[in-house]
């Protein structure tokens, strides 16, 4: 019962691709309070979460680190939480994806209430880094960021972990702890949704309008 | 399953796709306008991941922070729980006990206590009549609570069966290893904060220390990478070299298994040794395609093809 509470370790399950978790056992050192397990343990895992909190927020934006750091604290404080969905990596790598989320809606609820709409193709224009790479489909990734602030939380999820993260469904359907068909729903829902926004965006259209007469024919 | 646009998408980031699975996702690129603009976006994110000055430095912010954050929250401790069943196990014992002894207090006071138990000291038995037990529980109420708790705590020490004592939990270290740990700990912080405040040749030495002293520790495997990027900004690219390889051949699919790599490049680079680099940059594309340094080093081939 003692070992229960207080020492208990669940039996390490193997990953989803057969492959061993390399920080499944610092986890669970940094669980039983290895101040020294900690510390590699971040020293890991820090590395992706800026990786994250920059896809998510986009490169030039001022709260990446403090997304990283915020994340890093819930990562550690949640690590009872893992039950071996996935890799711990994966879970860390969620926990980041969720944490920018937020700061994202936080930034769209602040630019509604100064009346900035929440498209705004200027924005857009300024987060680009080379107006020839935009003009040849280069400017997506900041409109699927700006999906991110609109479309409900949990297709969000799913089109942050498999579309910016590169996760595979079944990747992302442990990670959200949803059934692969319901997450296949819900990239299928983002996806129709990146298309409307991207045939909204008078310069892409322009772009992809060739593309759409290709998939006419 | 692996044969839908989204697992296609996925796998093909990766650079984990064979020709014929390349060619059906392809197909899908082709009929759809939704599936091009998904996975060119995608693709777009991928680009954008590269390397960037001041990282290393942002994530020993981060976890500086973090760790500073952590220390100052009060920890739930399993100690916590340990105690309370601790001080669940005495409540019971010594309720236990308390009715054993109003049991008695209740037979004596009906005259029903026909002899002491054979194993109670003759003393004892003398100066502990019926009527002195009666009394007992009133005197305890009366004492100080500190004094009430020192007394069950004697008293639980020799009352709780051996079973009821906590086992401490499964210790995953012998205290020497547990010193050992503290000791490669300390070093690695101290080195850490030498080379923060920029003092390389301090951090340099506290990690051949730290390597030297305890080489099976999980900080020795860490401070490769460090030792290789402080050798590395020092010119000593051969030093690099040897402390990225040490890194990569201890953890080939470590957490920073892909920085090795992309440092050893670099290092092979500074020698001058550029096929080596470039072999280096291949197998970091191959084994890592999604990794932070993966579209670095892509970058970097392209630049170097003829």
């Amino acid at each position: 019962m003692l070992r229960l509470i207080s020492g208990y370790r669940r039996s390490d399950p193997p990953p989803p691709d057969g492959r061993r978790d390399e920080l499944l056992e610092l986890a669970h050192a940094v669980q039983a309070g290895d101040r020294a397990a900690l510390r590699t343990f971040l020293a890991q895992v820090v590395p992706h979460l800026l990786r994250v909190a920059r896809r998510v927020l986009g490169p030039q934006h001022s709260d990446v680190e403090d997304v990283a750091y915020e994340a890093a604290y819930a990562v550690v404080e949640g690590l009872s939480r893992f039950r071996g969905e996935g890799t711990v990596l994966h879970f860390a790598c969620r926990v980041a994806v969720l944490t920018a989320m937020n700061v994202r809606r936080r930034d769209a609820a602040q630019k509604r209430a100064r009346g900035v709409a929440g498209c705004d193709p200027d924005s857009v224009q300024a987060e680009a880094r080379d107006p020839e790479e935009q003009a040849v489909l280069g400017a997506l990734a900041p409109v699927v960021r700006e999906l991110l602030d609109t479309l409900p939380e949990p297709l969000a999820e799913a089109l942050a972990l498999h579309n910016m993260l590169g996760y595979t469904v079944q990747e992302v359907a442990e990670q959200s702890g949803a059934p692969v068909e319901t997450v296949r729903s819900r990239l299928r829902l983002a996806k129709q949704a990146l298309r409307k926004r991207v045939l909204g965006h008078p310069r892409l259209r322009e772009v992809a309008e060739p593309l759409l007469r290709e998939e006419a024919r | 399953m692996s044969d839908t646009f989204d697992e296609l998408s996925a796998r093909a980031r990766r650079g984990e796709l064979p020709r014929p699975e390349q060619q059906r996702l392809d197909t899908f690129l082709k009929a759809s306008f939704e599936a091009r603009v998904w996975h060119e976006a995608g693709r777009e994110l991928d680009a954008e991941d590269s390397v960037r000055p001041g990282d290393h430095a942002a994530v020993e912010r981060v976890m500086k922070r973090t760790l500073t954050a952590l220390s100052s929250k009060p920890r739930r401790s399993r100690r916590k729980w340990v105690v309370l069943l601790v001080a669940a196990a005495l409540f019971g014992v010594s309720a236990a006990a308390a009715s054993v002894q109003g049991v008695r207090w209740w037979r004596a006071a009906r005259g029903l206590v026909v002899s002491a138990p054979a194993a109670q000291p003759q003393a004892q038995a003398k100066t502990a009549p019926p009527v002195a037990q009666l009394a007992a529980p009133r005197r305890v109420d009366a004492v100080p609570v500190e004094v009430a708790a020192e007394a069950v705590t004697d008293a639980a020490a020799t009352l709780v069966p051996s079973a009821l004592v906590p086992v401490p939990a499964v210790t995953r270290a012998s205290p020497a290893n547990k010193t050992d740990s503290a000791g490669a700990a300390a070093l690695f912080s101290e080195a850490a904060l030498a080379r923060r405040e920029g003092n390389a040749e301090r951090a340099i030495a506290l990690l051949d220390s730290l390597q030297q002293r305890f080489p099976g520790s999980r900080e020795a495997r860490s401070s490769d990478m460090t030792l290789g990027s402080l050798h590395l900004q020092r010119g000593a690219a051969a030093a690099a070299l040897e402390h990225f390889g040490r890194y990569l051949r201890a953890a080939p699919r470590g957490g920073l298994a892909s920085e090795a790599l992309w440092g050893e490049a670099q290092a092979l680079a500074a020698l001058g040794r550029r096929a080596e680099a470039d072999a280096r940059l291949r197998r970091l594309v191959e084994r890592f395609p999604g990794s932070a340094y993966a579209a670095a080093a892509r970058v970097k081939l392209e630049l170097a093809a003829p």
